[in-house]
């Protein structure tokens, strides 16, 4: 390739645009590749000059024109962890999309193809001008792509950046839009599970748009990691494999547990977004991410009103609703919560004409001292110091005008009814019908006896189910003994022995021995015999700069969720969960100190009738209730967390992470 | 009145605490997924095709006492260049393996014939490493067609998954590396300290 070549010029014409090295490194390749003959790319691989994701995107770009069947590459938008996004022309059409692709390297992870592609058809499902829309879905050459529509703006993370932090009147208003599209998609089943401002890209409003002057419209986009919250989706939500997966700084506490959670996550998320509008940082800002698990996990949450005094305290108290640790703390649904965001840019609104109501009539009357739903808001709140019961009926403009009442508390059993014009317009299409369930509980008991009957019902139900659960589990354990049914899982040799079902890394075989050898990570999944109750026993070499993770009660490693997890790091055995192979582990508190003079550490799981026990060099270190099916499969992970020394010396013997006599038995019932 | 509500509440709440105990993470009601490699007695003895579509067992190619077995990853509308890479590495090192009594076999999965010729780009990638414009692979290049045995090692992905294996004079695999992506790969200094470890 000389310099002036067409792919010179394409290849220099690429980095400078992406501006990955400098013009003076470009012209170095370029130099190069005609010196010998290589591509760019190969010089770039093998100068290790850039990342590999970045290489296959360069790759993209100087094939524009052919990459994609229909369209033409002109661009990069960004990058994320799972895909890059083009911006594209849609030659038929002659417009520009914005084209996700996969990348290679999750090309080849069917889990990362089934959320891209679960993205693709979520979005589809979705029309709403709060929400970014599907064009086209395809596949080319192994490679997924997804044409969505343009959004030829900023993302709410670097418009917070620039503006350093928003104005609540602002920060309400953007996130006033973002639930209207969460309303929306929960209306189609969808829970977004990743709302943070990276996510929300602001644009000009098209004209005649019904939003206040200065205010941005609003999008939201990467549905990669949505799901459906129908009673149908509940098995893949709880099985796939990215059960806690999100930005930590965004997510909620219930994500992060493997628990099952719905809309009030992204209420959460949301909450969280709109800290970090008005302050100009994510809660939990300089924590490490230990750190944030723990505090989201412990049911802390940001400080609000101590570190925001000038917020007002509509602000304070929605806010503290919405980060609330507690799910059922929070407001229910979008309904809800848009009721108390507009009270709050109604105030706001007010506040800034100068006048106290904008379109309101108060009406007083009778009170009839109820408890009710509605948790303390913004509104509410300011309502209540005020004296007065009050019935908020939140007027949605385009909802059809139709009216939500909402009781709140009154210290004087009065009520007051307010009516607020929301001042911050949304797309048609919300059902307006969302709030009805604030009526107060008493109100429709009395109003409707099969209401309480009903409840009473499931009360009792609920109750029997929970004694029965809690009876079962608390059962004591049935006395079991190992039998002579033992077989060996790894013959020392082979690591092709049927009994090693999945593998991924280097591995290598010494003295009998599997050593994890080269790169940083790495898994092997043995498959024990199907017997009803068994243990697992391995002896673990763990290298000094080595993490290993013991996974069962868990199937393919790839692909399923939340699985317990024995982790030796160091000189300390710990027991918890991971999300997937290489999840976040999320510890249960139950330690064990390991004797660091100890060559190797003996860990036994053992798979009883009701539970599995876990025991690192003899000692019990804690219990997990097992489930009812039969899951064989137990998963060692060996991660490493800085490049060994041993590894610069190509004739000494392996001195990483190994694992040796790695034995399964079957057990019985002790009689 | 009251106490039926709070009764209800504390039922779905209890149900809620009970839920979120240690178990959560082993409620799954999907069937199990079946792990990934076929139950098979030895790579030796996996089938591939020569340049003449003539099929071999892998362990015809093991002309010395170990066999490197390399998976690159196929075609994709282009070789990738992580293969190239590494097909130009093992080249340019060959001498060095076949100095610890090793052959090298590099492995390329086709989803049909028509695929096959894209493999030149692996031996042109090489040709600039030797210098030599004419030269071919030092190693034997063999096509796994419609990836069988990729499929029986359990490496497929959208692709195969780069793979290299080290097997030994029965054909017993002494060393695996699976890659987690198309970039992950042993250095071929790694693969050599590794031949001079099996005995």
């Amino acid at each position: 390739m000389t310099d002036d070549s067409p792919s010179s010029i394409s290849f220099r014409q690429t980095m400078r645009e992406l501006r990955l090295l400098s013009d003076e490194l470009v012209d170095d390749v370029i130099q190069q590749s005609a010196q010998t003959g290589l591509s760019p790319l190969q010089i770039l691989v093998q100068r290790v000059l850039i990342a590999p994701v970045d290489i296959e995107i360069v790759d993209l770009l100087m094939r524009g024109d052919e990459a994609i069947p229909g369209y033409e590459l002109t661009g990069l938008i960004g990058r994320g962890g799972m895909g890059a996004v083009y911006r594209a022309l849609q030659k038929n059409l002659n417009r520009f999309v914005a084209l996700k692709t996969i990348l290679a390297r999750q090309a080849d992870d069917k889990v990362a193809l089934a959320r891209f592609e679960r993205e693709a058809t979520t979005i589809a499902q979705l029309s709403h001008p709060n929400i970014v829309c599907a064009l086209d879905f395809g596949r080319h050459q192994g490679r997924l792509y997804l044409a969505m529509e343009i959004v030829d703006g900023e993302d709410l993370n670097s418009f917070v950046a620039r503006q350093t932090r928003l104005h609540e009147s602002t920060a309400w208003g953007i996130a006033r839009q973002i639930a209207g599209g969460l309303l929306h998609a929960s209306k189609a089943g969808v829970i977004h599970r990743d709302i943070k401002p990276a996510n929300i890209l602001l644009v000009e409003p098209p004209e005649g748009y019904p939003l206040r002057r200065g205010l941005p419209m609003a999008k939201l986009t990467d549905f990669g990691l949505a799901i459906l919250n129908s009673q149908q989706a509940v098995s893949e939500r709880l099985t796939s494999r990215d059960a806690a997966i999100g930005s930590p700084h965004y997510m909620a506490p219930e994500q992060f547990g493997g628990e099952e959670y719905d809309t009030r996550a992204d209420i959460y998320s949301l909450g969280a977004t709109i800290y970090h509008m008005l302050t100009g940082y994510p809660p939990w800002s300089g924590k490490s991410l230990q750190q944030i698990v723990a505090a989201k996990l412990s049911g802390q949450r940001p400080s609000l009103k101590d570190d925001q005094p000038e917020w007002t305290s509509q602000t304070v108290n929605l806010l503290e609703s919405m980060l609330d640790p507690h799910a059922d703390s929070r407001a229910n649904d979008y309904g809800e919560l848009m009721i108390a965001m507009d009270a709050i840019i109604h105030s706001q609104a007010a506040l800034a004409a100068n006048t106290t109501v904008i379109r309101s009539a108060v009406r007083l009357g009778q009170g009839d001292a109820l408890p009710t739903l509605m948790v303390q808001t913004g509104a509410t709140s300011t309502i209540a110091r005020q004296g007065l019961s009050a019935t908020v009926q939140a007027q949605l403009d385009d909802c059809n005008h139709q009216t939500h009442e909402s009781q709140i508390n009154s210290p004087l059993q009065t009520s007051a009814t307010i009516t607020i014009a929301a001042p911050n317009l949304v797309a048609a299409g919300e059902d307006c019908t969302q709030p009805k369930h604030l009526l107060s509980i008493d109100r429709v008991f009395f109003a409707r006896p099969w209401s309480w009957i009903s409840a009473t019902v499931i009360g009792l139900v609920l109750f029997a189910g929970v004694y029965a659960y809690l009876t079962g589990r608390f059962a004591a354990p049935i006395p079991v003994e190992a039998t002579s049914d033992q077989i060996q899982l790894f013959n020392g040799q082979d690591l092709l022995s049927p009994s090693i079902v999945y593998q991924v890394g280097g591995w290598g075989t010494h003295d009998g021995r599997i050593v994890h050898e080269e790169g940083s990570f790495g898994y092997l999944t043995f498959e024990v015999p199907k017997w009803e109750m068994f243990s697992f026993e391995v002896n673990v070499e763990l290298g000094p700069k080595n993490h290993v993770y013991v996974q069962f009660a868990h199937n393919n490693p790839e692909d399923l969720g939340v699985r317990p997890s024995l982790r030796l790091k160091g000189n300390e055995a710990e027991l918890g969960s991971q999300s997937e192979v290489r999840g976040l582990f999320i510890s249960r508190g139950s330690r064990y100190s390991l004797d660091v003079d100890r060559a190797a550490h003996s860990v036994r799981i053992q798979r009883e009738i009701a539970r599995w026990v876990v025991l690192v060099d003899g000692q019990a270190i804690g219990e997990i209730r097992a489930d009812t099916r039969q899951i064989n499969t137990i998963t060692l992970v060996a991660e490493k967390a800085q490049q060994s020394t041993s590894e610069t010396d190509s004739n000494s013997v392996p001195t990483n992470t190994a694992f040796a006599d790695i034995v399964a038995t079957r057990l019985a019932v002790k009689m | 009145m009251r106490f039926l509500t709070m009764l209800a509440c504390c039922g779905v709440l209890l149900t809620v605490v009970a839920g979120c105990s240690d178990d959560r993470g082993s409620r799954s009601s999907l069937p199990a997924a079946s792990p990934t490699r076929a139950a098979i007695e030895s790579i030796g003895d996996l089938e591939v095709s020569d340049e003449t579509g003539q099929k071999k067992r892998i362990m015809d190619y093991a002309t010395a006492d170990k066999l490197v077995v390399v998976f690159s990853r196929g075609f994709s509308g282009t070789v990738c260049p992580f293969c190239c890479s590494q097909t130009q590495s093992l080249a340019s090192n060959y001498a060095r393996i076949k100095a610890e009594k090793s052959e090298v076999l590099v492995v390329f999965p086709i989803q049909d014939a028509m695929e096959k010729k894209h493999s030149i780009e692996l031996v042109e990638a090489a040709r600039i490493v030797l210098k030599d414009a004419n030269a071919e692979l030092p190693f034997p290049l063999a096509y796994d067609v419609q990836a069988m045995a990729v499929d029986q090692l359990g490496i497929r992905a959208a692709l195969a998954m780069p793979a290299t294996f080290i097997l030994d004079k029965q054909g017993k695999v002494r060393f695996s590396y699976v890659g987690r992506d198309p970039a992950d790969r042993p250095r071929v200094e790694a693969i050599i300290k590794q031949l001079k470890s099996i005995q």
